[in-house]
């Protein structure tokens, strides 16, 4: 499963490409580029499904920075799910329609 | 401070709170004992070595979403370190009630069930610290 990260070095930004990405980095991988100072994880919207999670009430969504591994094992455990933000569409052009006049 | 009973320890792995299926815990932390006895010595001379913490968590399992081995079973193969706190009770950190906190652990044994016949199945987790933090005894 993709995480989205931000580069925040000058390697970081070579190797993975200015700015936010969407990547799917190995667990070590990410740790590397983590650790290095390389990359840092953007935080994503989660739901939280379970009444025993410490970051959240359930059914609250909240906002977390989590490692690709314990992300997925979370979302696995049945504690969050992902809340992904809906993608901008450009607005669809309204039909030329005649206005109508107002009749008396 | 008097002598007490534990009955509100406060189990949190990964940021999920499991103490409502703990029932044991025991929280190692220790350092390596390295002799450094020389000749012509009349005592044995002991040095400390590296240090080394481990948490053993007994829970009853749970196999229901959000319970004990859907939030286990996913670190056993994981790689990535995860937060372990214990607490004697319940209530916020505080000098009376400080924490112990293996802030990089990784789960190095899981006994999914560990029963016999009859029995309440229980499991047992097992986390090591993974980096150079060691235990900390947070109050706050």
């Amino acid at each position: 499963m993709v995480n989205t990260y931000k580069a925040i070095s000058v390697v970081g930004e070579h190797y993975f490409g200015e700015g936010v990405s969407e990547l799917d980095l190995s667990p070590s991988e990410e740790q590397d580029a983590l650790n290095g100072g390389h990359l840092e994880i953007v935080p994503r919207k989660y739901r939280v499904l379970s009444d025993n999670y410490t970051a959240g009430a359930q059914g609250e969504v909240v906002e977390l920075a989590l490692l690709k591994e314990n992300d997925a094992a979370l979302i696995q455990g049945g504690h969050l799910e992902r809340v992904d933000e809906p993608k901008e569409t450009p607005a669809e052009p309204k039909p030329a329609g005649k206005q109508q006049k107002k009749e008396d | 401070m008097s002598a007490f009973t534990l009955t509100d320890a406060l189990i949190i792995i990964n940021g999920v709170t499991l103490s409502d299926h703990g029932n044991q815990v025991t929280i190692t932390d220790s350092r390596e004992d390295k002799d450094a006895t020389a000749f012509s010595a009349t005592s044995k001379a002991s040095l400390k070595g590296l240090g080394d913490a481990t948490m053993d968590i007994v829970l009853f399992q749970d196999f229901a979403s959000g319970k004990t081995h859907a939030t286990l079973s996913p670190l056993i193969s994981s790689i990535t370190p995860v937060a372990v706190e214990i607490r004697p009770t319940s209530a916020a950190r505080s000098a009376t009630n400080p924490a112990a906190l293996l802030a990089t652990a990784l789960m190095f044994d899981y006994k999914m069930l560990d029963a016999g016949v009859g029995d309440v199945p229980m499991t047992t987790a097992t986390f090591k610290n993974s980096g150079n933090a060691g235990m900390t005894y947070p109050t706050s």
